[in-house]
């Protein structure tokens, strides 16, 4: 054992009873920090986990956009699954209702293979469409039932009204994410070809990546293949604002809960004071014997982290168990009807577990250092002298 | 003359109290020889514990020269100085200054381990055999006597083997009975080990040890005839 571990372990414990106190309350805040910490991190990611997979589920990992044939891509490594597409501000009508929507015209024998979302009814066939659920809702609308499609922008101009076509509703699906649900309705690309008169081929095409495949990978490998006319761009570029505002999110939520390690830092920071004042002396006897300034330092560092350091491996602890006893008996319960799955996700990444580390030891150690700053400064003489 | 371990030149220190500023050391020099024991008398307050922190770099003088083994002292910085005192200076202090939390041979240890040395277990149970401790070795300051805790201070400076020990007013606290165990303790470890001793004290008696014997007046020392 080196002698500054010594020496900090029997200072400590000379003076757990003195400060027994503010150091339980700097453990405890350390540890209550960590516990916060972990569990809001991991539930975080359990809905970022969640969003992801859905707007993946919605949009598939990859969009290449422009004039590019299905074959193309499909001779590339690592993809499961493609999807053609065309897609246009449309308009929805029953009646006298109206509504803009994102007509997407695609490959419908495809469909339930590619997207992942719950549907009921069916994929659409010619002259069918498939709506989102808050769509129907409004429109009041259910399976089997009619509406009017059309697109103006694709309407020659001259007189006369816009032709619209009747539609049969196959399917209602539910993504809960975004508007989605509200916003799109998709329909066989033969339908989309008579609709869209003004386009002249696909938009683009959906990539779906075989899992464990590096995304960037195949990006990088479609932008070698594919001229640069096209643009490729994953479902994270496509979401950019979400994807920001999710990390955003995050930032606060870790920033907010330092708040906690601070306050523990405060008491720990006292704790030691405290300690210091008391050791003033013995100090004084060790820079005497040839002690230097850093291991002083270190010595009260070392009784920062013998406190504090408990109190977070502790939360530190008590946090991934949590996680973990969530993940496998799913205790904290959430409405299905909303998320889609009955028990509160939280997942746990090794980048996070890292950052709440950093975060506690950097406080433990500022709070330590601060304390120890002053006591390793003291000059011999007057620390030999103090209390006489 | 031999080999000078400790030298100090025209040493000036003063404290300063607001408007006041007490002059307390004035042309303070000092020779001290390798395996030389040195007294320094005076009156409390004279001075004696202020020169022997200036000596043994626990103080900085307000002018004049200093050197210990050849080195001087003013152009080190902190962790030089550090060095120095773990390695060429021994300190006993009037109170023992020993660490309450560390037992008998921890404290007398302590210098080693600062040392970053190997283990010298054996050197310190040979020390504190010497000093008559063999028993006591497992006990802590506390439930030592003021003599026991004196003669642990004394082997506790001796660890590292330094070429110089400073003692500021060893027996001060003693009765006489355990003084003269310890000056003569002193006056052997000086015969054994060959190390100087700058030894502080207000006892004529006890200043007889000194090779040479100094008084320690209004802030200038002067040496015995």
């Amino acid at each position: 054992m080196n002698w500054e571990k010594k020496v900090s372990k029997r200072f400590s414990e000379s003076s757990r009873r003195q400060v027994w106190f503010s150091g339980l309350f700097s453990m405890i805040g350390m540890g209550v920090g960590c516990f916060a910490m972990i569990v809001s991190l991991s539930v975080m990611n359990g809905f970022e986990t969640l969003v992801h997979s859905k707007l993946k589920g919605f949009e598939g990992d990859l969009r290449v956009s422009g004039q590019v044939s299905e074959n193309e891509i499909s001779e590339l490594d690592g993809i499961e699954i493609v999807m053609p597409f065309m897609e246009r501000r449309g308009v929805v009508e029953d009646g006298n209702d109206q509504k803009v929507v994102s007509l997407k015209a695609v490959d419908v024998a495809k469909m339930t293979d590619f997207y992942n979302f719950p549907l009921r009814g069916k994929s659409p066939e010619i002259s069918e469409v498939v709506i989102g659920q808050d769509l129907a809702y409004r429109l009041g609308k259910d399976v089997g039932d009619e509406i009017m499609v059309y697109s103006p922008i694709d309407q020659s101009f001259g007189f006369g009204l816009t032709p619209k076509t009747k539609m049969t509703i196959s399917g209602i699906f539910s993504t809960r994410i975004l508007d989605y649900d509200d916003r799109f309705v998709f329909l066989s690309l033969h339908d989309g070809k008579k609709l869209f008169k003004r386009k002249s081929g696909l938009d683009g095409i959906d990539i779906r990546v075989l899992k464990n495949f590096n995304v960037s990978s195949l990006k990088y490998n479609l932008a070698q293949k594919l001229s640069d006319s096209v643009t490729i761009q994953s479902w994270e570029d496509l979401n950019r604002s979400l994807v920001e505002a999710m990390k955003m999110e995050r930032l606060g939520t870790i920033v907010i809960l330092s708040l906690i390690f601070l306050v523990a830092a405060f008491n720990l920071a006292a704790a030691l004071s405290l300690i210091s004042i008391q050791k003033i002396k013995e100090v004084g006897i060790l820079k005497a014997m040839g002690a230097p300034i850093e291991s002083i330092q270190k010595i009260i560092i070392r009784m920062g982290f013998n406190r504090a350091g408990k109190g977070a491996i502790c939360g530190f602890i008590l946090g991934i168990l949590l996680t973990l006893v969530q993940n496998q008996f799913g205790l904290i319960p959430i409405p299905s009807d909303i998320y889609f799955i009955d028990a509160l996700p939280m997942v746990l990444f090794p980048k996070d577990l890292y950052t709440v580390i950093f975060i506690s030891f950097l406080f433990i150690l500022l709070a330590s250092f601060i304390a120890g700053r002053k006591l390793a400064h003291t000059q011999i003489k007057d620390a030999l002298q103090w209390g006489k | 003359m031999g080999e000078i371990i400790l030298q100090a030149k025209n040493i000036d220190k003063s404290f300063s109290n607001g408007k006041t500023k007490l002059s307390v050391l004035k042309d303070f020099s000092l020779d001290v020889d390798v395996g030389q024991i040195i007294t320094i008398m005076g009156q409390s307050g004279s001075g004696k514990t202020t020169a022997l922190n200036i000596l043994g770099t626990l103080d900085q003088a307000d002018a004049g020269e200093l050197s210990i083994n050849g080195k001087q002292v003013h152009d080190m910085n902190e962790t030089e100085l550090s060095t120095i005192r773990n390695r060429d200076i021994g300190f006993v202090f009037q109170f023992h200054h020993l660490l309450p939390e560390f037992s008998a041979i921890e404290n007398i240890l302590m210098p080693t381990w600062i040392n970053g040395a190997d283990d010298r277990r054996d050197r310190a149970l040979d020390l504190i055999e010497k000093m008559g401790l063999s028993e006591r070795k497992d006990h802590f300051p506390s439930q030592l006597s003021g003599g026991e805790r004196s003669r642990v201070a004394v082997a506790r400076a001796l660890m590292n083997k330094p070429k110089l020990v400073l003692a500021d007013e060893p027996t001060g606290n003693l009765d006489e009975k355990n003084a003269n165990k310890l000056i003569d303790l002193l006056g052997k470890i000086n015969k054994d080990f060959h190390q100087a001793i700058v030894l502080t004290t207000h006892n004529p008696k006890i200043a007889r040890i000194g090779h040479k014997q100094f008084f320690l007046e209004n802030g200038s020392l002067s040496e015995k005839a």
